[in-house]
């Protein structure tokens, strides 16, 4: 293949198919990864919200085991802890990043943006695991007003092992859960920048 | 908003001067008119939004160039795209009577092969059609100007041996 001729193919090229829109308010970045993680995020904190305010009636069904004040307890630090997360995401997701930086640069901005993400979003899921060891902790010793009948030591002492049983194996499910989730769906950007970056790597 | 329309228009007309180039970029990234459509209409909106980071002092097809490959580079393609309009190559045919047949030909072969190259070998075959020197893509890209060379003279070898894989050669 002779470049040059290619060259001169190159310049003749002059792309007089292309159509410029006619105004630019309406045009919306769609296939960046940043801007489809951040809007996977913003959806998924949108359904969070709802699930939260649902969750804040959940006393009110008068379910057994369900007391009100370790609930509204947990709860009032759930909403709290959401709202620290919410407005840190935000901030993350009004930010904008400069494209006009070298390649390299720019994919390691990018790079760390998801990855910053990423970690955000993980210790938002994780920061909820203390809150319902909390809220078990004052179920427990909330538990003779709760019983119908006196509760023995003996009985006490498994219903204590049987909380702490279920608390280790939901800690490990939330994680397990969490990690494959971003794994699937977050994952994948953070791959895809990663190896452009290795493709900038010294030959 | 007279001053938003003012710089918009400004902007708009600069698009018309260099839209050539982003179409080329948009070919050179991806494979079908629909996905090329998409990334144009993305390197617009990053132009648009990096725009008042341009200094005027600086050439602009330089600054275009780099924010247009910055964002092509990391472009997502459609998920769940139907597979339906990749251009065929034009036949062979009686090309020697007229060369702008000839040039169409070679850039359809070219696109189809530099589709296949990694989106950084893609930048660095762009640079060179640029007439960039290899100091100049280094900086660019934010490499050493040996890797650059080591790097481009790979990505030429893998591009004359996907053009001669099509059965073509010039």
């Amino acid at each position: 293949m002779n470049f040059d001729e290619l060259q001169s193919a190159w310049n003749s090229d002059e792309g007089k198919d292309a159509v410029l829109p006619e105004t630019l308010q309406r045009l919306k970045s769609a296939h960046m990864p940043v801007t489809k993680l951040r809007k996977n995020m913003r959806t998924e904190f949108i359904m969070l919200i709802v699930f939260f305010f649902l969750m804040g009636f959940f006393p009110l069904l008068s379910i057994r085991g369900v007391p009100p004040v370790p609930f509204y307890a947990m709860y009032t630090a759930l909403i709290m802890l959401a709202v620290f997360h919410l407005t840190k995401f935000y901030r993350f997701y009004q930010r904008l990043y400069a494209n006009t930086l070298s390649s390299k640069d720019n994919l390691y901005e990018v790079y760390y943006d998801i990855k910053l993400n990423i970690e955000m979003y993980k210790s938002f899921n994780y920061s909820i695991i203390p809150l319902i060891m909390l809220y078990l902790v004052m179920v427990i010793l909330d538990l003779d007003h709760l019983a119908a009948a006196p509760v023995t030591p003996h009985k006490k002492m498994v219903i204590i092992i049987s909380f702490v049983v279920t608390f280790i194996a939901m800690v490990v499910v939330v994680i397990a859960l969490v990690e494959w989730w971003v794994g699937c769906f977050y994952g994948k950007y953070l791959r895809q920048v990663g190896k452009l970056l290795d493709e900038l790597r010294e030959a | 908003m007279a001053t938003l329309n003012t710089r918009e228009t400004a902007f708009l007309n600069l698009m018309e001067v260099h839209k050539g180039i982003i179409h080329k970029i948009s070919k050179m990234y991806m494979d079908t008119p629909e996905d090329q459509q998409d990334l144009f209409q993305e390197v617009i909106y990053q132009l648009w939004r990096s725009y008042d980071s341009f200094n005027s002092q600086s050439k602009f097809s330089t600054w275009m160039y780099r924010v247009a490959l910055n964002t092509a580079v990391v472009f997502f393609r459609k998920e769940n795209k139907k597979i339906s309009s990749i251009p065929e190559l034009p036949e062979h045919i009686a090309v020697e009577e007229d060369p702008s047949v000839l040039k169409e030909l070679q850039l359809a072969h070219f696109y189809k092969a530099v589709q296949k190259l990694d989106n950084i070998e893609k930048a660095l075959i762009f640079y060179h059609l640029e007439n960039y020197s290899h100091k100049e893509i280094a900086a660019n890209l934010g490499i050493s100007e040996g890797n650059t060379r080591v790097k481009l003279n790979r990505a030429k070898t893998k591009l004359k041996a996907l053009i001669k894989q099509q059965g073509y050669e010039f």
